[in-house]
């Protein structure tokens, strides 16, 4: 299954099925409807209630709906080199899905995986940006997709939203 | 010359952001006002406080590589009321993001953002400091500065606070990462042994830490 997490609005919804998904193909949109909590650094997520965040919103399982998909599709306007606020928002709140051991990977310390399989990563930022900013944005990804235990499949700027179906 | 010290952890006690700062305020003599960006939004006071100063140093811990979702949502805040209102003074801004792991340069993609941010708000960029091992820095708080494992993040602090009073800009050199002066070894030994304590304290076992859903 497909996870895609956007910064548009509910509207959106629809273009991303048509741009994203095969034809009857199931996914989990992940949309700004509710509003949503920002992370409050408590690590509720790995030592109260492991794997799940502890916050009370729409959010708290992005934990187990990463480890429910096997690939996730963001679609971003790239703020200063990095995801959009609601975007952020929900990576944040995505801490439960790994483990707080460390572990080598790449030569450097990251976390442990709570999931063993590997995700697919495609991010489809768009916007305004300065060069700089998308080296920036190029870096934050694979850092990501090195945290997140994933595989880098698609990493793209269009100059707005719908310059994305033409990439 | 003022200086804003900007709290950028959502953490309501305890954060090592909210150490950073007092180590730094320890190497400054020039007036100080005291922030906290913990929320979505900045207050509006505290905008216009923040438009009062001099200096604005921003510290804050690295979430999934990035700058914190609350703390982005107040830096396009900041950088929308900087459109608003042009300023005669150009406002310096400095930096100082700590991480869980050990390694000081995961750092570095956090810092290019407020690079970006600042060139945005139309800000002169300072210095950003980037410090690995930040799990252990509310646990030194007795340790004297500059000694045992705080040795490197006091003197990065010190260079920091003097770039600020002599308004000292730092060409290529305005990005450092380092470590704690503490063996990799042991910070991960104690991170794990603290997570199991605190599970414990929650009344699970060790293996509910591997739960999946
Ligand atoms: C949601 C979340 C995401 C985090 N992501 C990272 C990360 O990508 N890399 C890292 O080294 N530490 C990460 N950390 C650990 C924090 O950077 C670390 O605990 C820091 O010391 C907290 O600083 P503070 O006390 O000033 O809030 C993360 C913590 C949280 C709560």
């Amino acid at each position: 299954m497909k996870l895609i997490i956007h910064d548009g609005s509910k509207e959106w919804e629809d273009w991303m099925r048509k741009t994203f998904l095969e034809s009857g193909e199931q996914a989990e949109i992940i949309t700004e409807q509710e509003k949503i909590r920002n992370c409050i650094g408590c690590f509720g997520c790995w030592v109260k209630t492991p794997g799940r965040c502890v916050l009370k919103d729409d959010y708290n399982r992005m934990g187990e709906k990463m480890a429910h998909a096997d690939e996730i599709i963001i679609v971003s306007r790239c703020v200063y080199g990095t995801y959009a606020p609601f975007v952020r928002n929900v990576l944040d709140r995505s801490l439960p899905y790994i483990h707080p051991y460390f572990t080598k990977r790449g030569g450097e310390i990251h976390h442990k995986v709570r999931y063993p399989d590997k995700l697919r990563i495609s991010v489809y930022f768009y916007g305004d940006c300065t060069e700089e900013e998308k080296e920036t944005a190029v870096r934050t990804v694979k850092a990501n997709v090195l945290n997140f235990n994933g595989i880098l499949a698609h990493i793209s700027f269009a100059g707005s939203r719908e310059e994305i179906k033409s990439l | 010359m003022k200086i804003a010290m900007v709290n950028g952890s959502p953490k309501a006690k305890d954060s090592a952001s909210g150490e950073i700062l007092s180590m730094l305020k320890k190497y400054l003599c020039g007036e100080v006002a005291e922030l906290r960006l913990n929320r979505m939004q900045v207050e509006k006071q505290d905008m216009e406080e923040l438009f009062t100063c001099d200096v604005i140093v921003i510290a804050f811990p690295l979430y999934i590589d990035s700058v914190p979702s609350h703390l982005l949502r107040c830096l396009m805040q900041i950088e929308a009321y900087a459109k608003a209102h042009r300023q005669e003074r150009k406002i310096r801004v400095y930096v100082a993001v700590n991480n869980g792991f050990f390694q000081g340069k995961q750092n570095l993609p956090a810092i290019e953002v407020m690079k970006h941010w600042s060139d945005r708000c139309g800000f002169t960029f300072g210095r950003a400091l980037g410090v690995g091992g930040g799990g252990m820095i509310c646990f030194l708080r007795a340790v004297p500065e500059g000694h045992g494992p705080k040795k490197n993040l006091s003197a990065a602090l010190k260079e920091m606070a003097e770039d600020m009073e002599q308004e000292k800009l730092n060409g290529d050199n305005q990005i450092k990462t380092f470590e704690m002066n503490y063996p990799a070894w042991a910070y991960k030994w104690q991170a794990e042994y603290g997570w199991r304590r605190s599970a414990k304290k929650n009344g699970l076992k060790r293996k509910d830490l591997d739960k999946q859903w």
